[in-house]
């Protein structure tokens, strides 16, 4: 069974991100970029399953600019068994990546994606279960434990009001919560092997899907901040601030 | 031309996210019709109360007994089928796991972008969403002709009640899709308000051990508060990551949140920045935290917590 894991490259999260003076995009100067920490958790669950010989194969994937090489290169260091780019020249809505990654798992055969349940930043939430529609496979949402006995996918799910236990049969969609697996050191033997090896690029273009989207981003805008308040001398103060100033605790 | 809202629901009670929903739902046109599918035994419960809600308009009620599950594949067909009739301009539900869940699926269904998680809506197809940790807003524009949107229910005020009888109106179900099952359900038993929903949330950190948490919970019993915490909290065990606030969980704006012993980390503020009125103690004067708390406490929880109990 070949396991299919979408890999993201985003700004690593610890950074605060600015927008250009002009506000045309984000200041990318001094910001580092990492892997998705969803995705990551997504390929150290593939990995693991396929240690316990339940998976026979690791294939990731990346779509955007060069430098998502950089970030396969980092899954084929942690063990994954192949690693495929998708070039692209500009921006692509998530209908857009479901669709091309939708063309990679037919053609290769995939019968399991793992995929993060968003991408750090953008914070979309929308490619997983869009591409499990586009496949018209299962989506097992929001897994925080995973098993797989025979061609049964069973996974815990995170809900609204607690959890859940899913099950469904192969080929399946798991959308991953970052709690899934946590992802291994990469070591610096395994680095240099892969630094060796070369990544299969392939032309988003080439791929014989439709590139129209039907959502743009018309502007980005800073956030407001909210400013510093006062500090109190201790708790008699502040729930005198509190009682006097906004009414709370009125009826206790 | 109409809006239709995806009821969520549990246990045959409406969720409050809902009724958030209809209000997002009201600022994009007058006609609102909600859609509920329930099993037999709460389909037409629910429905009256969807029927109830100001703003709406017309309730579609459709009852299956494979709704007892409301898995995504079943959800999101039975909605794209009643979309297919035509008449919908807008369908929409709050950004919760289910509506992060079934509206991408619907959207895939449909062969179709989405917004998703908005706060605003500045016109029929522009639409606001938070993007790094709340740090920048996206404006996005919609182009498809019918618009799958999902709201932050904390962003929209919930809808009032409504006197006025609303049509209910059954639809046959489809058949289940039957390509996932759920074996169990696993509830949250607590007296405590909701972390989506409460007034006042207490929120800890790493700067509370596990053995402060009985005096955690003695002041939010006080204070009828939800408690929630940080990513370092839930890793260490110490709770479950069911009351994870921030990026990666869940995000709040009550009246009042009192973060005790929280740095203050993007990510977390991500998550309680929208909070009208944020207090924040810590022993650290240099947290971050302070930047953006209306009022500031420096000291020690395990002091500071009791004497609150005591005060109150």
């Amino acid at each position: 069974m070949k396991i299919l894991v979408p890999i993201k490259r985003v700004i690593d999260p610890s950074f605060k991100v600015r927008l250009k003076p002009d506000h045309s995009g984000l200041d990318m100067a001094y910001m580092k970029m990492v892997m998705n920490p969803y995705d990551e958790a997504a390929l150290e669950a593939a990995l693991q399953l396929k240690e316990q010989g339940v998976a026979t194969q690791v294939l990731t994937v990346s779509c955007g600019t060069d430098d998502c090489v950089e970030t396969l290169r980092t899954t084929l260091a942690m063990g994954a068994d192949e690693a495929l780019f998708i070039e692209a020249r500009y921006a692509m809505s998530p209908l857009v990546v479901a669709r091309l990654l939708k063309a990679v798992a037919v053609r290769e055969d995939c019968e399991l994606v793992l995929i993060g349940r968003q991408g750090m930043g953008n914070d979309g939430n929308q490619v997983g279960p869009m591409l499990a529609a586009l496949l018209g496979w299962p989506c097992l949402p929001f897994a925080e434990a995973l098993t797989i006995e025979g061609a049964n996918v069973r996974t815990r799910c995170k809900t609204d009001h607690g959890s859940e236990v899913l099950e469904a049969a192969l080929p399946t969609l798991v959308v991953v919560e970052i709690g899934l697996a946590a992802p291994r050191y990469v070591s610096m033997p395994n680095l240099m092997k892969a630094k060796k090896r070369k990544i299969p690029a392939v032309a988003a273009e080439t791929l014989g899907v439709d590139m129209e989207m039907n959502v743009a981003v018309a502007q980005l805008r800073s956030s407001p901040e909210r400013s510093r308040g006062v500090m109190l001398p201790d708790s008699a103060a502040l729930v005198e601030r509190l009682r006097a100033g906004h009414g709370l605790f009125e009826n206790r | 031309m109409a809006i239709l809202v995806l009821a969520e629901h549990m246990d045959g009670r409406l969720d409050e996210v809902t009724h958030r929903a209809i209000t997002a739902a009201h600022l994009l046109g007058s006609d609102v019709h909600v859609l509920v599918m329930a099993c037999e035994t709460h389909a037409d419960a629910l429905s009256q109360q969807a029927g109830s809600i100001d703003g709406v308009t017309r309730v579609w009620c459709i009852a299956a007994p494979h709704f007892e599950a409301q898995l995504t594949e079943d959800i999101a067909a039975q909605a794209q089928a009643l979309l297919e009739r035509g008449g919908y301009r807008y369908a929409l539900m709050s950004s919760s796991y289910k509506g992060k869940r079934v509206m991408p699926y619907l959207a895939g269904l449909r062969n179709t972008d989405l917004v998703t998680d908005l706060t605003k809506i500045e016109g029929e197809d522009t639409f606001v969403r938070p993007i790094y940790a709340g740090g920048l807003l996206v404006v996005e524009r919609l182009k498809s002709a019918v618009k799958l949107l999902s709201i932050r229910a904390s962003a929209f005020p919930p809808a009032g009640a409504q006197t006025q009888a609303v049509s209910i109106e059954t639809l046959p179900p489809l058949s289940p899709s039957l390509t996932a099952r759920r074996l169990e359900r696993r509830g949250k038993s607590t007296s405590r308000p909701k972390l989506s929903r409460a007034r006042i949330v207490i929120g800890c950190g790493l700067g509370i051990e596990k053995n402060d948490m009985p005096d955690i919970e003695k002041l939010a019993d006080k204070l009828n508060a939800a408690i929630g915490v940080t990513r370092a909290v839930v890793e260490e065990g110490i709770v479950s990551g069911d009351y994870l606030l921030g990026q990666t969980g869940k995000i709040i704006a009550p009246e009042l949140y009192i973060a005790i012993g929280i740095s203050g980390a993007v990510q977390h503020l991500a998550g309680v920045k929208d909070s009208k009125i944020i207090v924040a103690i810590n022993k650290d004067p240099q947290a971050p935290i302070f930047q953006i708390a209306d009022y500031g406490i420096v000291g020690d929880a395990h002091e500071i917590v009791p004497a609150l109990i005591a005060l109150l």
